[in-house]
């Protein structure tokens, strides 16, 4: 008998003050409102949330050119989601130290997303899972091929080549004690040709970590493939700005298709 | 009135949250003096069992909870570790002595084909159909999101009121009298979830 339910994921990519839609990393296309996306992802019951910073160096510019009464600074809206979020929320972006994992405890994250600082300071993910544990931080992974056709990783919004292989940066994320890892293909993004099936099998050789994979879903049946594919956390990002209900339409096309998920359900905002 | 214990980093703001969200008043319990303003206490937990169990004990919260417990019979409901640090040991970074209100231990889930951490949605088995923590729960709300590598090993699975399985059964929420836990986060499991919150502040 299995309890477990697959989950379906949704990343919530956040650009100084709107939320955008991404495509390689580079180009944004902006789709909407910081805070009333939480508002739609309580409507379609949502199985978890991740709402990343994907540019925290111009997250505290306040911008006046928006005309909307609350202010567009990173973590106002991260505080006013924190209070709205009654499912799994991850916050990352720009999480440099303990006292802005603290900061983003305090506002209501379960979990924190490290990225660049992996890198620039190790002892973080160390630190923290042995104060809030392993199970609270996730170290979220950008990778693309190298001219090689090797799988390298990234950080700083894919900026910059971490020196270790693959294998040996997840073996060292895993030394580090994070509890999951959030697995971003960067060739992927926002080019909506499915999931690198390749990738994913290479990275569950690697670990043993719950892995939360996302990168080029552009079809419900992307989702479905990873699912096939042993992925517990099928994530996303883009394509649920598309339609209305999207999350909600994603969720029944996998339910209906036996995919052991959460029964889809639509409440009143 | 109802009590929520802050440690300090803990995932008090989430299950804040919830409560404001229900519109149910609560006193927030940063110290032993104030556990006697109450009769019912909700202690959401994250992180290791030995933490918890030594900030209890540098708040002198450690004895007053057994107090409030076993003699005041006051209700308690422990969330996630909260729950945990009512067995008699921990295994989590060596052995520590819990509460010992609710025989058992807290040992790692013997996982071999499933991963570790457990995180995600488990559709629980109710197992004390009685159970007042799960009253008007709808079939399809019993969902609740969990994240654990450790579980609750009962010796008497009387006071197992509801269960999953994860290559084998585990103790999804346990119930003995006045004193309640659940393994899963009710604060982050929307309608069931709340529902749950709900119920406790209502006994």
């Amino acid at each position: 008998m299995i309890t477990k339910k697959n989950r379906l994921v949704t990343i919530i990519y956040f650009k100084n003050g709107n939320i955008v839609q991404s495509k390689l990393f580079k180009q944004h296309k902006v789709v909407g409102d910081p805070f009333t996306i939480i508002d739609r992802l309580s409507a379609w019951n949502a199985d978890e949330v991740i709402y990343l910073n994907i540019r925290p160096q111009l997250s505290n510019i306040n911008r006046q050119d928006k005309n909307i009464k609350y202010s567009s600074n990173f973590d106002d809206v991260i505080k006013f989601v924190g209070k709205k979020a009654f499912m799994p929320l991850t916050i990352g972006g720009g999480i440099r130290n303990l006292i802005d994992v603290e900061k983003y405890f305090e506002m209501g994250a379960d979990k924190i997303s490290i990225n660049s600082s992996i890198i620039s300071n190790p002892n973080l993910i160390y630190d923290c899972s042995k104060i809030y544990g392993s199970q609270s931080i996730v170290a979220s992974i950008d990778i693309k091929k190298d001219l090689n056709n090797n799988y390298q990783a990234y950080t700083n919004g894919g900026k910059e080549n971490v020196p270790n292989v693959l294998s040996d940066y997840i073996k060292k994320i895993e030394d580090l004690g994070a509890g999951e890892l959030l697995i971003n293909n960067i060739d992927r993004d926002g080019m909506a040709n499915g999931y690198d099936l390749e990738l994913l099998h290479l990275v569950q050789k690697l670990t043993k970590l719950p892995i939360i994979f996302a990168g080029g879903v552009g079809k419900f049946q992307d989702f479905l493939k990873g699912i096939e594919n042993k992925l517990n956390a099928v994530a996303a990002g883009n394509i649920f700005h598309y339609t209305e209900n999207s999350y909600y339409e994603a969720i029944k096309y996998l339910y209906e298709k036996k995919c052991n998920t959460r029964p889809p359900r639509l409440n009143k905002i | 009135m109802i009590g929520l214990i802050n440690y300090g980093g803990g995932n008090f703001r989430s299950v804040s949250n919830a409560l404001k969200y229900l519109n149910i008043n609560y006193l927030e319990i940063t110290s032993y003096h104030d556990l006697k303003k109450v009769n019912h206490l909700i202690l959401p937990g994250v992180g290791s069992y030995n933490n918890l169990i030594s900030r209890l004990k540098s708040m002198s919260l450690f004895d007053e909870l057994l107090h409030y417990m076993s003699y005041k019979k006051n209700f308690y409901l422990g969330i996630c570790v909260g729950m945990q640090i009512l067995s008699s040991y921990g295994f989590e970074n060596g052995k520590i002595e819990g509460l010992d209100l609710i025989k058992g231990t807290v040992d790692k889930i013997p996982a071999n084909k499933e991963i570790l951490p457990n995180i995600g949605w488990h559709n629980i088995i109710l197992e004390n159909k009685k159970s007042l923590l799960f009253k008007n729960i709808e079939d399809h709300e019993m969902l609740f999101y969990f994240v654990h590598s450790y579980y609750y090993n009962l010796i008497q699975e009387e006071f197992c009121s509801s269960s999953i399985f994860y290559e084998k059964k585990l103790t999804a929420s346990i119930e003995k009298d006045n004193i309640f836990g659940v393994q899963f986060h009710p604060e982050k499991s929307q309608a069931g979830g709340l529902k749950l919150l709900k119920n406790f502040c209502e006994l």
